[in-house]
């Protein structure tokens, strides 16, 4: 596969001409942290944010060069679980129209989380975006694809030290709740997985500041999914609070 | 206007990653790689400069100058901007660099669906980021995780679990480490020698890059 937007060498647009107009659909999650644990929920910043986040989105093809222009039938962007070191801003963009809106999407909710940062008083050196990602997205050829994020409940180890264990919930990335205190600190590793979503994370998942490659699985007697890492992972010492990103994979 | 204008500088740096397509670098032209990377450049330069247009919030500010630097790996692309600019210089760096993952996001999005950006952070006024190497480590580095005030000596047997060792000390003028979301302040300890003391409760991997920081606002 290679990118499309590179034609003999140089950048050009994808000619969208033959392809059908459908029903389009983008979710993008975007998680901010605050190393000072000093966020505040200011009214004033969350407005400039909203209505900063829209106006980027509106004009996306005038900064992001080989983008087509959409009439959009929907822009929003949310920030949820705004607590003292972080927020999770959600931008869900819809149309009716030939291309994809992924890009629009990142645009708004990054533009959303840096307005939200940059006007939080003087503290603004101490946000860190730490991802924005595509969690949902429907319509056109690619049919819908989802991505799923989790929360690390327990570690755990077995008393067989080549298999190790993460059990892990999934949640609703749209909802996602405070994390829960550190449970005492662990080496930890594979994976027990109380929900079938991260099943489809064939290749790799993402824990905390890890890739962890998924070589062997099996379903235990429990219907709990037991997820066997690949040597590389034995670094990953994992946290409770850790996010749990799974691939985007078809529906 | 009145009186002089004191220019000030800061910088942002963030992530594209794509953890699911091994050799993406390697089997991509070169041609091709850097006309994305171009295109990833005129288009954070583009957003610089018109700025109050993504951000109409901004204060007004004259740019006195930027730069838009890329450092390629096998799962991402490090996008890094430095702005000097009379106002917001660290804030005007970000928009920046948004921009410019964001269009290395579009260029890329075909090859796998899991791309995405992480990652993106920014120094103070007048202070900047620098990435620095760290020795020779295991190849999946070193983790490390903190609770606040525990504290790690900067340049030790790299063989202790849960040591920090970088290639050189750390220069006078630095005063944060980031590792992972992990935030170090550096101190002197009773001997004098350098410690990173943890700011915050947080865990990384030392792999081969970590990111000294200068004059973080507190």
């Amino acid at each position: 596969m290679k990118p499309t937007h590179i034609k003999n060498g140089l950048p050009h647009m994808v000619d969208v001409t033959d392809k059908n107009v459908t029903s389009r659909k983008a979710i993008v999650l975007t998680e901010v942290i605050h190393t000072g644990n000093a966020i505040k929920h200011v009214k004033e910043s969350l407005v400039k944010a909203s209505l900063s986040s829209t106006i980027a989105t509106k004009l996306l093809p005038q900064f992001i060069p080989m983008t087509h222009p959409i009439p959009f039938t929907y822009i929003g962007s949310d920030s949820t679980d705004i607590s003292q070191d972080r927020c999770f801003v959600t931008t869900q963009v819809r149309a009716n129209w030939y291309t994809g809106m992924e890009v629009e999407g990142y645009l708004g909710s990054l533009i959303y989380a840096l307005t939200f940062a940059a006007n939080q008083d003087k503290s603004f050196y101490h946000f860190i975006i730490k991802r924005s990602m595509l969690v949902h997205k429907s319509g056109g050829k690619s049919g819908t694809l989802s991505r799923h994020l989790g929360k690390i409940l327990s570690i755990k180890t077995s008393v067989n030290t080549d298999q190790k264990y993460i059990k892990i919930k999934k949640l609703d990335p749209l909802f996602i709740s405070n994390y829960p205190p550190l449970a005492e600190k662990d080496n930890s590793y594979p994976l027990l997985v109380t929900d079938a979503d991260l099943y489809y994370a064939k290749g790799y998942i993402e824990v905390g500041p890890h890739f962890m490659t998924i070589t062997y699985r099996e379903i235990d007697e429990s219907g709990h999914f037991l997820l066997m890492l690949t040597p590389r992972c034995d670094m990953a010492v994992v946290r409770v609070n850790h996010t749990v990103v799974s691939l985007l994979t078809e529906e | 206007m009145n009186g002089v204008m004191r220019i000030k500088a800061g910088e942002s740096t963030g992530k594209l990653i794509w953890p699911d397509v091994e050799n993406l670098i390697e089997e991509t032209p070169k041609g091709d790689i850097d006309s994305i990377l171009l295109t990833a450049r005129f288009a954070a330069e583009n957003a610089i400069k018109n700025r109050y247009i993504l951000a109409p919030w901004l204060p007004d500010s004259i740019v006195n100058k930027y730069e838009v630097k890329f450092e390629v790996n096998n799962h991402h692309i490090t996008s890094h901007v430095r702005v000097e600019a009379t106002a917001c210089p660290g804030i005007i760096a970000t928009l920046g660099n948004i921009v410019s993952l964001t269009t290395l996001l579009d260029m890329f999005k075909s090859v796998t669906k899991n791309v995405y950006i992480a990652d993106i952070f920014m120094s103070g006024e007048n202070y900047n980021i620098k990435e620095i190497e760290i020795l020779s480590l295991p190849e999946e580095g070193i983790y490390i995780e903190a609770n606040v005030g525990d504290e790690f000596p900067l340049v030790i047997n790299n063989s202790v679990p849960g040591s920090i060792a970088l290639k050189s000390t750390i220069p006078k003028e630095y005063d944060m480490l980031l590792i992972g979301d992990l935030w170090l302040k550096i101190v002197s300890d009773p001997m004098g020698m350098l410690v990173a003391k943890a700011t915050n409760q947080g865990s990384g991997t030392i792999t081969d890059k970590a990111f000294l920081i200068r004059g973080i606002r507190k």
